[in-house]
C-alpha cells in the first residue's frame, strides 16, 4: 500500500499555484537566443499548511517563508474568497474503466458539480482514444451534470495528451484554478510524451489533484507533486466521489500567496521553497516557469 | 463411404450458382464413379481436395473453400502429405489461395473457441476482452508455402508472405503475425520488407497496450475477462491486441509473451536496421527506427534517420507519421521552432488530427505562447470541434503499399 493510499487526505492536500504572468510573451525560438532574462511580475502560490493533519487558518503572509531559487522572497497574502474557484473536472472513459466503475466516476463528478458554490466555474474534459472538452468554464449546474452523465466512448487512453488539456484549460482560469483528474494510471496512445505533458505542468502552473483506480502509473504522481495537488491510489472507484470532495474542500482552505521576485531574473524553470514559520506540513508548487523576455529591438 | 462422401461434394457443387462450378461439378461425379474402388481413402481425400482447389476463386468465400472450411485437421494433415509430395506446383499456389481466404473469412467471423484449440486473447485498451479461436488455416498455407519455395515457387511465396504479413499487421493480430514471420524469416532472411514486418511486429510488442497486458499476465496468469466465455482451452492462449480502440493480435502464451519494452525496443530497432540495409529506398523502415531510437531516447539519431525520409514523396499516413515523428524528437532536443513546424506538416496533411493538434499545442506552450496553445487545443478537442481522422490512432496497422493492395497484385499473378 502506497503511502498516500494509507493516510487520511486532510494530510496530503496542500496545494497551491503559481501564476506566472508572462505566459503570453512570445519568444524567439530557443535555439537562437541567447537572451534568458525572464518577464514575471509576479507570482502566486496556493499553499496548504496542516498540523497534526488538521488545516491551519489564520496565518498572516510574515509567517511564510518562500525562497525563489535560493533567494529569500517578501511574501503577500490575498484573500482568496475574492477569487472564484475553477475546478477542471478531468474523467477517464477509456476502455479500463468497467461498466461498474464508469458508474461510480460519473457519481464522482457529480459530488464535484454539487459541490460548487455560486460564482463558481467547472470545465469537463472526457478521454479514451481521445480527448474531448466537454464544456469550457461554466456554472449551469444542470448542464454540467448532464454532461458527467454522458456516455463516453470506449477506446484506449490518452492520458498525457488528456492532462495537457486539462492543465491548459486551468490556465484560462480568471480566478484559481484547480484540475482534478481521474484515471486507471496508465497512458496507451497519446503522442505526447510524459517528458511533455511534465513540461506543461511546469509552465501553466495549474494546481492538479489525482486519484487513480488500481494501476500504477509514473507520470501521475509526478503531475501532482509538481504542481503542489495530491496523489490519491484507490482500490475501486466506489470511493472516488468521496475523495473528490475532500480534495475541492481543502483546496478552499489553502492560503494564496503572492511575490514578485526579486532575485536575477533568469528565464526557465524556478525553484521554490515554501515554509511556515513554527513549522507544519506544508503542500506546495514546487516552482514555477519564467518565459525569457521578448529580445528589445 | 468414399464415393458417397465424393458424391455428396459433387452435389454440392453441382447447385453452385457459378458456372464454372457446374463444370468443375461434372468432373467431380466423374471421378467419384469411375476409379475408386483401386484408390486408398487418402488418395480420394486428395482428389476431393483438388477438386475445390481447382473450382476455388480466388478472393472469394464460394463453395469450394466453404466447404473445405468444413474439413478436419486430420484431414487436412493428410492431404497436405500427399498433396506436397505429387501436386504440381501451380496447383498448389491455388491451393494457398484457398486456404488464404478461408483464413480470411474466419477472421472476421471471431468463431468462438472450443476444447482443444489454440485461442487467442482480444484486448481493449491493454484489458481482456474475449478469447476467439485461432484459424487452422494459417498452418496450412505456411506448410503450402514452405513446399511451395522447396519447388522453386519462391517469389511467388515471398509476395504472399509479404501481402498476407500486411494483412496480419493491418488486424494486429500479432499472434499468428507472429508465428507468419517465423516462418517468413526461415523462408526469406534477406527480405526487406519481411524484416520491416518482423520490426513493427516487436515495436507493437513494446506498446503500452500490450505491455500493460503482459506484466498483469505475469502477475496473474488467469486474466478475467469482459463477459463470460468459459474456461481456457488447452495451451495458453494468444494475445489480441487491440490498437487503437479496434478489436484486432499477438502471440503469447507463458513462453511467447513478449519481453520488456526495452527488449522489444531493440529488436524492432535490429530488424528496421536490417530492413533498411536490404533495401535502402524503405521509406516506412526509415520512419518506423525513428521511432524506436525516440523510445529508446536517442532522439538526435532518430532525427537524423527520419529527415531523409521526409525529403522523399510518402503516402500521406507515412508522411504524417514521419512528421509527428520527426517533431516529437525535435521537440525533446528543445529545438520548438523545428518541432512545430514538423508538427504543422503533419496537421497539414490530416486536418483535425488530434494528435498533431495537440502537440502543436504543446510547441506553442513551450515556446511562450500559451494564448496559441489554448486556441489550437479548444480548437481541436473543445466542444465545437467535429470528429477528424487521426492515423497516429493506427501506427502500428498501416503498411505501404496496404495489405488489400498487395492481396490483388498476388492474386493477379496466379497461375
Amino acid at each position: 500500500m502506497s503511502r498516500a493510499s494509507r493516510l487520511p487526505l486532510r494530510r496530503h492536500v496542500l496545494p497551491l499555484v503559481v501564476v506566472a504572468l508572462a505566459l503570453l510573451v512570445p519568444t524567439a525560438p530557443c535555439a537562437q537566443q541567447p537572451i534568458f532574462k525572464a518577464t514575471v511580475d509576479s507570482v502566486r502560490v496556493d499553499v496548504e499548511v496542516r498540523r497534526g493533519g488538521r488545516p491551519v487558518l489564520g496565518l498572516t503572509a510574515a509567517e511564510f517563508e518562500i525562497v525563489d531559487d535560493g533567494v529569500r522572497q517578501r511574501a503577500e497574502l490575498i484573500a482568496a474568497t475574492t477569487l472564484p474557484l475553477n475546478v477542471v473536472l478531468a474523467l477517464d472513459g477509456s476502455a479500463s474503466l468497467e461498466a461498474r466503475e464508469r458508474e461510480h466516476l460519473v457519481a464522482a463528478g457529480r459530488r464535484v458539480v454539487d459541490a460548487l458554490r455560486p460564482g463558481e466555474t467547472a470545465a469537463l474534459v472526457t478521454f479514451s482514444d481521445r480527448v474531448a472538452i466537454q464544456t469550457l468554464f461554466t456554472g449551469d449546474l444542470p448542464r454540467l451534470r448532464t454532461l458527467v452523465a454522458a456516455p463516453m466512448p470506449l477506446g484506449d487512453t490518452v492520458l498525457h495528451d488528456a492532462a495537457h488539456v486539462a492543465m491548459l484549460l486551468g490556465g484560462t482560469a480568471t480566478g484559481r484554478a484547480l484540475v482534478i483528474l481521474l484515471s486507471n494510471g496508465n497512458d496507451t496512445a497519446s503522442l505526447l510524451t510524459e517528458t511533455a505533458v511534465i513540461d506543461t505542468a511546469r509552465r501553466t502552473g495549474t494546481v492538479v489533484c489525482v486519484v487513480t483506480v488500481g494501476a500504477e502509473s509514473s507520470v501521475l504522481p509526478k503531475l501532482s507533486e509538481l504542481t503542489g495537488g495530491v496523489f490519491l491510489k484507490e482500490a475501486s472507484l466506489d470511493r472516488v466521489a468521496a475523495r473528490f470532495g475532500e480534495i475541492l474542500e481543502s483546496f478552499r482552505q489553502r492560503y494564496l500567496v503572492s511575490f514578485t521576485p526579486s532575485g536575477p531574473g533568469k528565464a526557465g524553470w524556478h525553484t521554490l521553497t515554501v515554509k511556515v514559520k513554527g513549522g507544519g506540513d506544508v503542500r506546495a508548487r514546487s516552482g514555477y516557469w519564467a518565459d525569457a523576455a521578448a529580445p528589445k529591438p | 463411404m468414399a464415393v458417397f462422401h465424393r458424391l455428396g461434394l459433387a452435389a454440392r457443387l453441382a447447385t453452385a450458382r457459378h458456372f464454372h462450378h457446374g463444370l468443375l461439378a461434372l468432373v467431380a461425379v466423374v471421378a467419384a464413379v469411375v476409379p475408386c474402388a483401386a484408390q486408398s481413402p487418402s488418395e480420394e481425400l486428395k482428389l476431393d481436395w483438388l477438386a475445390l482447389v481447382r473450382s476455388h476463386e480466388p478472393g472469394t468465400m464460394d463453395d469450394a473453400s466453404t466447404t473445405a472450411s468444413t474439413w478436419s485437421p486430420d484431414q487436412i494433415e493428410i492431404v497436405l502429405k500427399l498433396a506436397l509430395a505429387g501436386i504440381d506446383a501451380p496447383t498448389l499456389i491455388r491451393a494457398l489461395s484457398m486456404h488464404t481466404d478461408i483464413a480470411l473469412a474466419e477472421h472476421a467471423t471471431m468463431a468462438r473457441p472450443v476444447a482443444g484449440s489454440r485461442t487467442t486473447v482480444i484486448l481493449l485498451d491493454s484489458r481482456p476482452v474475449d478469447r476467439i479461436a485461432r484459424s487452422q488455416q494459417w498452418q496450412i498455407c505456411w506448410e503450402l508455402a514452405t513446399g511451395l519455395v522447396r519447388r522453386g515457387q519462391g517469389p511467388t511465396v515471398a509476395a504472399w508472405l509479404r501481402a498476407t504479413g500486411a494483412v496480419l499487421q493491418q488486424w494486429a493480430d500479432c499472434d499468428v503475425l507472429r508465428r507468419h514471420l517465423d516462418v517468413s524469416l526461415a523462408l526469406f532472411p534477406q527480405d526487406a520488407v519481411i524484416a520491416l514486418h518482423a520490426g513493427t511486429l516487436h515495436q507493437t510488442f513494446a506498446d503500452p497496450r500490450v505491455q500493460q497486458y503482459v506484466a498483469r499476465r505475469r502477475t496473474s496468469p488467469r486474466p478475467a475477462y469482459g463477459r463470460t466465455i468459459g474456461d481456457w482451452a488447452s495451451g495458453p492462449p494468444g494475445l489480441r491486441q487491440s490498437l487503437n480502440g479496434r478489436l484486432s493480435a499477438v502471440g503469447a502464451g507463458s513462453a511467447g509473451l513478449p519481453e520488456a519494452t526495452e527488449v522489444e525496443l531493440g529488436r524492432a530497432r535490429d530488424f528496421f536496421r536490417r530492413a533498411l540495409q536490404l533495401d535502402p529506398s524503405l521509406q516506412e523502415a526509415r520512419i518506423r527506427l525513428a521511432h524506436v531510437l525516440a523510445d529508446l531516447g536517442e532522439h538526435a539519431e532518430a532525427v537524423a534517420t527520419v529527415r531523409p525520409a521526409l525529403a522523399t514523396t510518402l503516402v500521406p499516413f507515412f508522411e504524417f507519421y514521419a512528421a509527428v515523428i520527426l517533431g516529437r524528437s525535435e521537440e525533446h532536443l528543445g529545438h520548438y521552432a523545428a518541432a512545430g513546424d514538423a508538427y504543422a506538416r503533419a496537421a497539414a496533411r490530416f486536418p483535425g488530427a488530434e494528435s498533431a493538434e495537440l502537440a502543436r499545442s504543446r510547441v506553442a506552450l513551450a515556446q511562450g505562447r500559451a494564448g496559441d496553445a489554448v486556441a489550437i487545443a479548444v480548437g481541436v478537442a473543445g466542444p465545437e470541434s467535429g470528429e477528424h481522422a487521426d492515423p497516429w490512432a493506427s501506427y502500428f496497422r498501416v503498411h505501404d503499399p496496404d495489405a488489400a493492395t498487395l492481396l490483388a497484385a498476388w492474386r493477379a499473378g496466379l497461375p
